[in-house]
């Protein structure tokens, strides 16, 4: 198992975030200065951003993209009229114009080619699906998390980026964040011994076939239903599904595992510089999947038992020692010499805006971000099987190279979802 | 109320066969008591039912891509030329390992039309059948675009030399809208015939794209794969590229020359930065740093020393990747040069420049340096952590220069030891300015943060206590906390019970944020002692948010919940304990809610609670599920909630 960021030093994680967030306002290849051109960005190394599905977690991240002078976002399309128009009004309102244009199609919008880079907040149901066809249209994503619904989108997820060519940015901007890098380097650079057990913080998987019951559906130009639904299977409309509450349903929804996972486990795999690979036997025990990789390294994902250093906590322990670190930027370290590495780090775990900064320098220079396609397919594989295993109630083993389930034809089964006509991967 | 799997639920439960699998945590997989072959039947069965609903024959459907074998495939055949249910025969009929569903599927491509014939033709691409490619090439040319896409997109997924062929010829004869789907179709087979080690037929198809009649970021593609395909070969185009007018072509060679890598790419990299402009000579630069390589250093060093800024600031940032100590003397004239900005981007580099060489060169600087350079050595020495350099920025901490002096007591912050922590406390009381007490009070957690002897720390942070001004005595509860451990604990629990209405307000709020489990019983027993009910209140909600988040065995979080609710003085703080349980949603923890019954403050709150535990843990414990919902109901409950138990406890039994 190898990591492209394993021959880092810690400095050099260190510094990388702080920089980023340190510079966040200023465009890491062509600070304007450097232009001689005191507070504009050429027109060359503007990024010309739109935006799909843009709702309260799209709306926070649209709102540090909008603070960044090298980006000029002119677009919304979404299923939802008053998201377009919420949208539209927020990009107006920061460029003091009304040019950002409403889309209530994907067609057109994925036919301008004035367009660098989309921005993709939708449901999860949507997110591998729409990444798709936009890097297909010659735009590179920075797409929310979970990235997938099933081991196959996750696969051709990465395929499709490779394919084009295109950048690729999950929403996982723990990569980017201090205290994260910080642990994770303590695991690379030996500080903690041999590596055996990897800690990641999981939600309740559990999710249901259940159907809301049916509402009469809004006309199209409100909400465009069938547009909205996507990829995933059909089911009579229902506002609260829309409205935030499609959590928690198998066809929109990857459950805890992947909720949160999309993060921590995340983390873990980059820790056990696992980036290319994934666990080979998942167990679950409760709401927790013990998994183990091929060198025998654990990756524990549960959904108690933390210290309380905040949501989306991991913790990784070798035969020299232990941290731990969440949300919060707080760090415990034991025993007691490990924590001459402590930092402070104030930055919480939730705020993108170094991740957004890599994804934007990464587009100009067509660098390889931290949460490139690679690295997020593998670490939804590993959700995903983990997923599988617990909704199977038993102990399943995955070849990862194959990406196949070792004996158990049901598991192999579940890999895959036929996809609602006219969508395909 | 939701739409819930009935009449399949009740079929599956009267199946009665021996267990050959559990499965708890999903509807889906096959149940205890069912086999493959029963389950299989039973839900072939309700598919055909004209009493089933439209949901329980997709669950059916669901169900059956999971374990479903060709016996399925009759009735799931017909399914696909039902408007509402083609798409759930699909999800049945795609995974099952049968040649009769390929059989199934090709028939049906003569039955429908439209978006149902498009979804047909994504399946058989799913499924790569091979058998298909004689539909689908005449499906090219169907009337209906989308048809004539998912045909050609179904090829591509095939990728045999055949279905190349076919789609090469598509290239250049279709219409735009189509030449663009086969070219993402054509991408799709040259990838496969790739893995199969038919390079040659691979790169014959990239290169047809790459020159076709396409949209610029197809042929970039197509341009990217022939690179990629070609391997080390590929660097002749990648030397190409780099002087392409076109900036989507010269981006593509930088990301083809970062994936092959290697001295070649270097090679054709370096070359490119003699005649290239200075913008892309910075991408160059930043692509070279990615790659690494002979000559790469002394190219990217010599770009450094001047030049175009942007230009230099990219070598700077490459140096990141491959300085070594030999970079140092340019980066510390740049990082005490003029130039801000440059300035900053050297201190970024030299901070992860890796060797003790470097750390000693930067304290052999510090020990020489006038006041306009000391800032910036200084910081390198804290972010670097060169405790070798502790003597002279201490000395600079007494610099009558206010930014030499601000720098070292930041400094300070990452290098000082335990022992010394009365430099930085003396500031973080007394400072000569409030920024240099806001910089000791930030430098001097740092310190304490990273104290190896947390017990040592703590106890000379505790001996300042007694004789320190309010805003810093609370200033040292945060400390403290920060720092964490049980003499810590000691030290804010006795400040939480000062008679100072100020250090009680911050100890209390201290506590409540406590990172260690051991805090919740000091703050249960302040709970429950203290004479102030305001901060009775927070303590027990400080409990309270350490039960719920912190390490707690279920058996230990329960028992502390019965104390907290035996505690609680208000309604508010119990409801907050029904909400630990419903976290911990178990047989035990739904036992302790219906015992909450009981108190006539949350009887409806506790009873709802174990209506809403027993649903979510019902699958798995439908024994204690029944038990708890047969006494709530016992209890007398009636309407919305009564009816909600009735039917939990039908499910469980």
């Amino acid at each position: 198992m190898t990591s492209q960021k394993s021959k880092w030093s810690r400095r050099r994680f260190l510094a990388t975030a702080a920089k980023a967030s340190a510079v966040f306002a200023v465009p890491q290849i062509v600070p304007d200065r450097a232009l001689g051109k005191s507070g504009t960005v050429a027109p060359s190394e503007r990024v010309v951003m739109g935006g799909l599905g843009i709702g309260r977690r799209g709306g926070y991240d649209l709102g540090i993209f909008l603070q960044q002078p090298d980006v000029q976002f002119v677009a919304i399309c979404d299923a939802r009229r008053e998201r377009r128009e919420a949208v539209k009004a927020m990009a107006d309102k920061t460029y003091g114009n009304k040019d950002c244009k409403m889309y209530d199609n994907m067609g057109d919008y994925l036919a301008r080619t004035d367009i660098d880079a989309t921005l993709i907040a939708t449901g999860d149901r949507w997110h591998t699906m729409a990444s798709i066809l936009v890097a297909k249209s010659g735009k590179d994503i920075y797409c929310e998390k979970p990235c997938s619904m099933t081991i196959a989108e996750s696969r051709a997820l990465a395929d499709t980026i490779k394919r084009y060519g295109r950048v690729y940015q999950a929403g996982t901007q723990r990569r980017n964040i201090d205290n994260f890098i910080l642990a994770i380097d303590l695991v690379h650079s030996g500080k903690l011994g041999k590596l055996h057990t990897v800690h990641a913080n999981t939600l309740n998987p559990r999710t249901t076939q259940d159907w809301l019951p049916a509402e009469p559906e809004p006309p199209k130009s409100e909400v465009d239903w069938d547009w909205w639904l996507g990829p995933a299977p059909w089911r009579p409309f229902n506002r609260r599904y829309i409205q935030g509450g499609w959590r928690g349903f198998f066809d929109f929804h990857g459950g805890g595992i992947l909720e949160w996972g999309a993060h921590t486990v995340d983390l873990c795999q980059w820790a056990a510089q696992a980036d290319d690979t994934a666990p080979v036997e998942y167990e679950p025990q409760g709401n927790h999947i013990i998994c183990r990789y091929a060198n025998g390294v654990k990756l524990v994902m549960r959904d108690t038992g933390w210290l309380g250093l905040g949501t989306c906590s991991v913790r990784f322990e070798g035969d020299e020692g232990w941290v731990e670190t969440g949300d919060s930027g707080k760090m415990m370290l034991g025993p007691g010499k490990l924590r001459a590495e402590h930092r402070v780090v104030t930055m919480v775990g939730t705020n993108p805006v170094n991740h957004i900064r890599d994804f934007l320098n990464c587009v100009k220079t067509r660098g390889i971000p931290k949460s490139n396609a690679q690295v997020t397919a593998q670490s939804h594989v590993a959700c995903h099987c983990a997923y599988i295993a617990w909704q199977l109630g038993r102990r399943v083993k995955f070849d990862p190279v194959k990406e196949e389930f070792l004996g158990d034809d049901e598991a192999n089964r579940m890999r895959s979802r036929a996809m609602r006509e006219p969508y395909r991967i | 109320m939701t739409v819930r799997t009935g009449l399949f639920s009740a079929l599956f439960l009267c199946v009665g066969l021996p267990a050959l699998v559990v499965a708890q945590n999903s509807e889906l997989p096959l149940q205890q008591g069912e086999t493959a072959q029963a389950a299989t039947q039973k839900l072939v069965q309700l598919l055909q039912s004209p009493d089933a609903s439209l949901h329980d024959k997709a669950v059916a459907c669901k169900r059956l891509a999971l374990f479903a074998d060709k016996s399925a495939v009759p009735v799931l055949a017909k399914l696909l030329t039902d408007e509402k249910l083609s798409h759930y025969a699909r999800f049945a009929l795609e995974p099952i390992p049968d040649p009769a569903v390929d059989a199934a599927l090709r028939t049906a491509l003569k039955q429908v039309k439209g978006r149902l014939l498009v979804g047909v033709i994504n399946s058989i691409g799913q499924r790569q059948d091979a058998g298909a490619i004689g539909d689908l090439k005449q499906l090219l040319s169907d009337s209906d675009p989308q048809v004539a896409a998912a045909a050609a997109a179904a090829l591509g997924r095939i990728g045999t030399p055949a279905t190349a062929a076919i789609l090469k010829k598509e290239l250049t004869d279709a219409s735009a809208a189509q030449r663009a789907a086969a070219a993402d179709a054509c991408l799709a087979c040259a990838e496969t015939l790739l893995k199969k080690g038919q390079k040659n037929e691979a790169i014959a198809l990239y290169d047809a794209v790459r020159q076709a009649n396409l949209l610029t970021h197809q042929r970039v593609a197509g341009t990217f794969g022939a690179i990629r395909a070609r391997g080390a070969d590929g660097v002749a185009l990648i030397r190409d590229l780099l002087s392409s007018k076109e900036k989507a072509f010269f981006g593509v060679a930088l990301r083809a020359a970062r994936e092959l890598g290697g001295k070649a790419a270097a090679q054709a990299l370096l070359q490119a930065l003699k005649t290239t402009s200075p913008e892309r000579k910075a991408k160059v630069i930043l692509a070279l740093g990615d790659i690494g390589g002979p000559g790469v250093r002394e190219a990217i060093v010599k770009a450094a020393k001047g030049g175009p800024k942007i230009v230099q600031d990219a070598a700077v940032r490459s140096l990141r990747k491959v300085g070594d100590v030999s970079v140092l003397p340019v980066l510390l004239d740049l990082a005490i040069g003029d130039d801000a900005q440059l300035a900053e981007t050297a201190v970024g580099t030299l901070e992860v420049l890796p060797g003790q060489e470097v750390d000693e060169a930067i304290r052999q600087r510090l020990a020489t340096a006038d006041n306009e350079s000391l800032p910036v050595l200084i910081d390198l020495a804290g972010r670097r952590r060169i405790a070798s350099a502790t003597d002279l920025v201490l000395k600079a901490a007494d610099s009558s220069d206010s930014r030499v002096r601000l720098a070292a007591v930041k400094a300070l912050g990452e290098i000082l030891p335990v022992e010394k922590l009365d430099v930085l406390w003396q500031r973080a009381v007394a400072a000569r300015s409030a920024e240099e007490k806001a910089v000791a009070r930030q430098a001097l957690q740092a310190a304490c943060i990273r104290a190896v002897d947390r017990d040592a720390c703590v106890k000379q942070l505790s001996g300042y206590f007694d004789q320190a001004p309010t805003d810093a005595k609370i200033y040292l509860l945060e400390l403290l906390s920060a720092v964490g451990g049980e003499t810590a604990l000691k030290t804010v629990a006795q400040a939480a019970r000062s008679s100072d209405e100020q250090i009680q307000d911050a100890a209390t709020r201290v506590l409540g944020g406590w990172m260690s489990p051991d805090a919740a019983p000091v703050l249960l027993e302040l709970a429950q002692s203290l004479s102030s009910k305001k901060y009775r209140i927070r303590s027990l909600r400080g409990c309270i948010r350490i039960v719920r988040q912190l390490d707690f065995s279920l058996k230990d979080r329960l028992a502390m919940c019965r104390k907290i609710m035996q505690a609680a003085e208000r309604k508010d703080e119990k409801k907050l304990v029904l909400q630990i349980l419903s976290r911990n949603a178990s047989p035990e923890a739904l036992e302790e809610a219906i015992s909450y019954m009981a108190d006539r403050d949350i009887r409806a709150d506790a009873a709802w609670n174990a209506v809403g535990i027993g649903e979510r843990i019902v699958h798995a414990h439908p024994k204690a599920v029944a038990a708890a919902m047969q006494k709530l109901l016992d209890a007398g409950f009636k309407g919305s909630l009564a009816a909600r138990a009735r039917a939990l406890l039908e499910r469980a039994k």
